[in-house]
Parts: structure tokens; sequence; C-alpha cells
């Protein structure tokens, strides 16, 4: 009788989170040109786009820095109205290393935590919830380490081919305003098991509702939360336990 | 450069880089000291906020423009169905999300049409 032995699953390494950072590369790069050609519009050089996109590296916020700054707001307003926008980013590193749940290395922690925007966080959720073997601190980090670097890329090509934008087929130019939505609907395809529907339902819901009423920023803050509260009520009320939580739930 | 620049630069990115890392700092210290498994409860809200943030950040990234510019509704159910059907026959993200951005550019361009 023959025993099947199943090898181990290798961790994925630093090249391999590279490779795995295209999809963020294809969406960033566009988005952050955009960044460079607004910045521009606003009277800022293709190197202060550049120092911006890789000091604060804040994503859709940046637009708002420009604009601010553009329009005369103090620094000190401008920063921290970035800031209070970025907030929820608090919540991205407990949620990961709930998957995790190895020690970390700090050191390399600090690196590629540096990059954990909206979309490296949903990589790395996508990978530690549904492969969580092949997940590693050196594939993190390519990921993170390539999409910063497509994200400043873009913002200096954009600073600098500002004026070459309206030479685009009109096609193209529109196809980028859809590259966000697309992304993040291609992460939420990847990410979700039956068991979220009840999250995923209440979340679509409520951040629409607060994207109408309220603001962007709110709107993702108060989705996370509703989503939070969803889990809490499917657990408590409704009693249906997910395999990991109802294993917790015993010992 | 502009000093204002260097001063937002380096203040919203250390408030940035706090807010990635810093969770991480003092969970991984607080294990150090303490080696007891979180309630069931902290789990689960853990646990959702993933799903829930990717949720939201697509809530976020399609109400406005829709808002702002309501003709765009045929051509982004054109490129969500697209980019539904790719993904689930290939499985992959990367050419399932430009084809879909390349066939809302189309439609939004050619077909203006909307619901």
């Amino acid at each position: 009788m023959s025993e099947h032995k199943i090898p181990p699953v290798q961790a994925a390494g630093f090249w391999q989170g590279a490779k795995d950072s295209q999809a963020i590369i294809f969406t960033y790069l566009p988005v952050s040109f955009a960044f460079g050609v607004s910045a521009t519009q606003f009277g800022f050089t293709p190197w202060e786009a550049l120092f911006l996109s890789c000091s604060m590296y804040a994503g859709a916020s940046q637009f708002l820095v420009v604009a601010l700054l553009g329009s005369g707001t103090s620094i000190w307003m401008t920063a921290l109205t970035v800031i209070a926008l970025d907030i929820r980013h608090l919540l991205y590193g407990p949620a990961l290393q709930n998957l995790i749940q190895d020690k970390l290395d700090l050191k390399k922690t600090a690196f590629w935590a540096w990059g954990l925007t909206d979309e490296v966080f949903a990589s790395g959720m996508i990978k530690l919830s549904q492969r969580r073997q092949e997940w590693s601190e050196s594939w993190m980090l390519g990921v993170s380490l390539f999409s910063w670097m497509s994200w400043a890329l873009g913002s200096f090509l954009g600073g600098l081919f500002a004026d070459q934008v309206s030479h685009l087929p009109q096609f193209l130019q529109a196809a980028l305003d859809f590259l966000l939505p697309a992304l993040f609907l291609s992460f939420l395809l990847a990410a979700f098991e039956k068991k979220h529907t009840l999250i995923v339902a209440v979340c679509l819901i409520v951040s629409a509702i607060a994207c109408y009423f309220i603001n962007l920023s709110a709107a993702i803050f108060i989705g996370i939360l509703s989503g939070i509260l969803a889990g809490l009520f499917k657990h408590y009320i409704l009693k249906q336990h997910d395999d990991e939580f109802g294993e917790a739930h015993e010992s | 450069m502009n000093l204002e620049i260097i001063l937002v630069g380096i203040i919203v990115g250390i408030a940035n880089f706090a807010s990635r890392f810093g969770p991480f700092y003092v969970i991984q210290k607080h294990q150090q000291n303490s080696q007891k498994r979180g309630s069931v409860w902290i789990k689960i809200a853990l646990g959702s906020i993933g799903i829930a943030a990717i949720s939201s950040m697509l809530v976020v990234a399609t109400l406005p423009p829709l808002m702002e510019t309501p003709n765009k509704s045929f051509a982004m159910l054109v490129g969500f169905l697209t980019l539904a059907g790719l993904y689930f026959k290939f499985k992959q993200i990367v050419p399932a999300t430009l084809t879909a951005a390349l066939a809302y550019g189309l439609v939004y361009t050619y077909l203006p049409f909307s619901f």
C-alpha cells in the first residue's frame, strides 16, 4: 500500500510578492498618474508630486492635499484632515495580526507596514485567509514595496507628462476611471466566502448610505464598523458560528 | 522645493506610518508579556474587518462617480459583469480587472446608454 505524503507548502518569498503585486501596480500607475496631473494643475512640480507620494503615500487623500494646499489652507489643517481621513489604517494591523498569529520580526514588519494601504491590506488578507502557509513577511514586503514604487513612479510621470493626457484615446481615458472599482470588486470576489454573506450585504448597504449622506472617509469607517457588528450579530444572536470561532468558543 | 510641502509630507508620513505599524508593535510587545489568547468577540470583530473594509472600499470607489455622472451606470454594469465573468472563469485578478476597465471605457465612450 503506497502512502501519499503531502509536501509541506513553501512560504512565498519577496519576488513572488513582487509578482503578486501586479494587480495593484496596474491600478496604482494610472491613479497616481492622475495625482501627478492634478498636482501640476495646482502648481506643484513633478518633484514635489514625487516627494508627496514617497513621503505620505496616502492614496486618494493626496488629491485632497494638493487641493487644500493649492487653495491656501494652512499646513496644519491640511495635515490634520489627511490624518483623520487615513485613521482607518489603525484597524488593518490588528485584523492582519489576527490571521498571522505568529511572532513577527518587527524590523521587517516596519518596512512592509509602511506600505499597508487599502489595496495592500486587501491583498495580504486574501493571502492569509486562503493560503495562510504561503504568507511570509518577505512576500508582504514584495507586495508592499512594489506597490509603493509604482505609486511614486506614476505620480512623477503624471507630473512630467500632464499635458499629454488629452492625447490618449477617449475610451482609454474613460477606462482609467474604472480601475479602482474594478480592483476592489476583484478583491471582493477573491476574498468572498459564503460565511461572509451577511457582513458583505450589511457593509455595502451601510457604507452606501454613509457615502451618500456623510462623506467618503466616514463611509469606509462606518462600513467597517457595521461589518464588525454584523459579524458579532451573526455569532451571538443568529448563533451561526464559523469554524475557527466555534472552536475558540468551545475552548 | 516648497517648505510647506516638505512639512506636510513629513507630518502626514509619520502619522500614516504610526497608524500602519503602531498596532503591530503594540500587539507584538503585548504578546511577549502575555500568552493569553484574545476573547471570542475580539476575534470575530478582527475577522470581520478585512471583508468589511473591501466591501466599503468598493462602494466608496463606485458610488461617488456614479452619483456625479449617472450616465455611467450602464458602462459600470457591463464592466462589473465582465469582471465577474472573467474572474469566475479564470480566477485571475489582473486580466479580469484590466479587461473590465477596457470594457467600461469602450461602452462608456461608444455606447452612451444609461438606465
